[in-house]
């Protein structure tokens, strides 16, 4: 409260009110409105169960009614050809089909009745459906394993990179470094991920490249095993990786580097117990970005990924565009959201570093 | 554990600018060593040199007998306290402390236990579990201190470390400072631009400019024969004459001034001709009483007279728009003299030093 009047006093009654404005729409209508429904989506159920069943039901009828309509035509044609004494009991036939075919309209007609839009109700069934489908269970812990995997992968490339132009380079490499690195991240992520398909595909740069030099006796299909994807995500991500390192690093004042060497700490531990510990927001920061930004991928594993290599997102998104059940699809959507809010805090957890320390 | 450190024949280029140039000095083991000079002049290369960060370009640095040269920082039996103190401000005091102990594989009670030593040795006691960043600037100081004495170094280096410290609590450390050393009897080298400092906690001092050591000698020596004009008037406060040498005669010369010849000491053995700069101090001059004669006289206009409190500085005109400072005691005799009064003022030839004027760039 005191901060606010501290606000008011000094940007006016206006702009505190537009800013409370504004924060409210974004927080209420941006982010807290549409969470709320995709999880009241992900709680209604929808049982198709009686639904389908009567489907079948009338599916049944309805070839039972063509093959007797069939029959009919038979009988038909046997009467025109058929001798006169043979008539009637073709005749007799045809009132009896007759019968069956008005009887089997009437129960298509009943079942029809029967047929009603099933009603939604609140259960946890969406969420249940995740733990009981095998496929979908083992693509959801792979992503997760392998998120975390990604995310691993890139802190400990780009720790080293980001104390190199922190604190090794000399200014102007550094500069040249960082351009160096934030240039391939003006090209789409999509054409940047294309070109790792370029270099990691069947016959792609690699495999030819180290069958040719006799490296590898065979190529490797990336692609199909999940290496394709995490080697595609380390590299999309590793900027989210590198800078929030890169910053805190680059506060690390110089001289406690060479104090600890004076006192006589090898390289390993100047960093265990000073470069470490003083970047940590910063590693949890970019273990958090990379993390949530890998999790909620979809167009680095559907370029990247073969068949047998879905991401649990091309699921969601399945369920949502193809699979035509929002609703289970939000439950999925929610339980992604679940996970990396769990990650969230166990990198606090870990790093000892508070919510303030991170939006530094 | 005595230890002497030699410096021979060392320079330090870094590309084609020389910070250090051929200095040549060896500090017995044990000894307050100060090197006093202005910004710039080199002095925390030399440091960085004896500590490891920095290996000269020619010459060699001798600690105990052995060459240092391709010895790191982490192997050389020195200790440097930073400019800034460089404390590591996630860690305990005692942990700060403790740190070369860690590194060394001690284990943690004994480096509790050695760090409470020494945080009784800076008069830190019960502070140990705080956080270095809840310490005052004093006790930060001390920390770092006992940080650096924790790895037993032979040699304590030590870089304008007070230098961020308000005047008392300055003057405070320096006292802590040369107890500290007196009881551990490690070599301190201090780095100083500060002369009060250099002078009061010193053995021996060397005065650099530009890379050079001028002049190396206890604070007495520096301050009453300075080799060299820059040290004349770098370490405390000098009245310089400038003029070339008329005429020589043991160990005296005469300079030819724009008050006119006024003789002092010839230490440098100046020759009849040399541009010469006759220096001063203004506490041995003293204003003539009427009729008073004195070897070397000036006549000339007071300026303006500053009190402050024990003692009196009077401006005299001199050349251009430099005032020659005369120091007195005010002893009650001297409280007539004002503004825009005349006087004659004089000294003694052997209160005064004349020596080489050099290109020095000094005002
Ligand atoms: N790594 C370096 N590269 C280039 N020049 C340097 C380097 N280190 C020091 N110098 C130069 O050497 C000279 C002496 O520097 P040094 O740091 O030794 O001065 P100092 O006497 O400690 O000054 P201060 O009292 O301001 O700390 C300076 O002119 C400085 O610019
Ligand atoms: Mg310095």
């Amino acid at each position: 409260m005191g901060a606010l009047k501290d606000f008011a006093r000094r940007y006016g009654a206006i702009m505190t009110g537009y800013m409370l404005v504004a924060c409210g729409v974004w927080m209420i209508g941006m982010i807290i409105l549409p969470q709320l429904l995709m999880v009241d989506y992900s709680l209604q159920y929808l049982d198709r169960s009686e639904e389908s069943r009567i489907d079948q039901q009338i599916e049944a009828q309805y070839i039972e009614l063509q093959q007797t309509q069939s029959a009919l035509r038979r009988v038909g044609r046997a009467l025109e050809a058929a001798a006169a004494d043979a008539a009637p009991a073709l005749e007799r036939q045809a009132a009896q089909l007759d019968a069956e075919i008005a009887e089997i309209e009437e129960t298509i007609a009943a079942l029809e009745n029967r047929y009603v839009e099933a009603e939604p109700v609140y259960s946890l069934a969406n969420y249940e459906y995740l733990f009981t489908n095998s496929l979908h269970r083992a693509i959801f812990l792979k992503t997760i394993w392998a998120t975390a995997l990604v995310t691993f992968a890139a802190l400990v490339l780009c720790y080293p990179i980001a104390f190199y132009l922190a604190k090794v380079a000399p200014g102007e490499r550094a500069g040249m470094l960082m351009l160096a690195l934030i240039i391939p991240y003006w090209i789409n992520e999509i054409l940047r991920t294309f070109a790792w398909l370029m270099i990691l595909s069947y016959n792609g740069i690699f495999n030819q490249a180290f069958t040719g030099l006799g490296v590898i006796s065979e190529p490797i299909d990336f692609l199909n095993q999940n290496m394709g994807v995490i080697i595609g995500m380390t590299y999309t991500y590793i900027l989210f990786m590198v800078f929030p390192i890169y910053n805190t690093i680059d506060t690390l004042d110089k001289n406690q580097l060479e104090a600890a060497r004076d006192l006589g700490a090898p390289w390993w531990r100047i960093h265990w117990r000073i470069v470490i510990p003083h970047a940590k927001p910063g590693i949890a920061v970019g273990c958090i970005m990379t993390f949530m930004l890998a999790a909620g991928s979809y167009a680095v594993p559907q370029i990247l990924g073969g068949t047998s290599s879905l991401w649990f997102t091309q699921i969601i998104y399945n369920w949502f565009f193809e699979g035509g059940d929002w609703n289970v699809g939000s439950a999925y959507a929610f339980l992604l959201l679940i996970i990396c809010v769990l990650f969230i805090l166990a990198m606090m957890r870990l790093f000892r570093v508070g919510l303030n320390e991170i939006s530094r | 554990m005595s230890m002497d450190i030699e410096i021979d024949n060392v320079s330090m280029r870094f590309g084609d600018f020389t910070a250090v140039r051929e200095a040549s000095l060896t500090i017995p083991g044990g000894e307050f060593f100060s090197f006093l000079g202005p910004s710039g002049c080199g002095k925390t290369t030399i440091l960085r040199m004896l500590s490891g960060f920095l290996d000269p370009s020619d010459g060699a640095i001798r600690i105990g007998g052995q060459d240092m040269r391709g010895i790191g920082p982490n192997k050389r039996p020195t200790a440097l306290i930073f400019q800034n103190l460089a404390l590591f401000p996630l860690m305990k005091v005692w942990e700060n402390i403790a740190f070369g102990l860690e590194v060394r594989g001690m284990a943690k009670a004994e480096r509790r236990k050695k760090a409470d030593r020494l945080i009784e040795l800076v008069a830190l006691q019960g502070q140990g579990d705080k956080l270095v960043t809840e310490l005052s600037g004093g006790q930060r100081q001390r920390v770092a201190i006992a940080r650096a004495l924790a790895v037993e170094p032979a040699v304590l280096l030590l870089d304008e470390p007070l230098s961020a410290l308000d005047l008392k609590l300055r003057q405070h450390m320096r006292a802590e400072l040369r107890a500290i050393q007196k009881r551990t009897g490690v070599t301190f080298i201090y780095i100083t631009h500060d002369q009060g400092e250099a002078l009061t906690m010193s053995d021996r001092i060397g005065v650099m400019s530009q890379g050079l050591i001028e002049q190396v000698g206890s604070g007495e020596a520096i301050y009453d024969e300075p080799a060299t004009a820059f040290v004349a008037t770098f370490v405390g406060e000098n009245n310089p004459f400038y003029g070339r040498v008329m005429t020589t005669e043991r160990g005296y010369a005469m300079v030819d001034t724009m008050f006119g010849p006024l003789r002092g000491r010839n230490s440098q053995r100046l020759i009849t001709g040399d541009r010469a700069i006759l220096f001063v101090r203004p506490e041995r001059v003293r204003v003539l009483d009427e009729g008073e004669e004195a070897e070397n006289v000036i006549a000339s206009t007071i300026d303006r007279v500053d009190l402050e409190g024990a003692f009196r500085n009077i401006f005299v005109r001199g050349e251009g728009s430099r005032d020659i400072v005369v120091h007195m005691t005010n002893d009650g005799r001297n409280g007539h003299l004002s503004p825009g009064q005349r006087v004659r003022i004089g000294f003694d030839p052997d209160r005064a030093l004349v020596l080489q004027e050099t290109g020095l760039s000094q005002q």
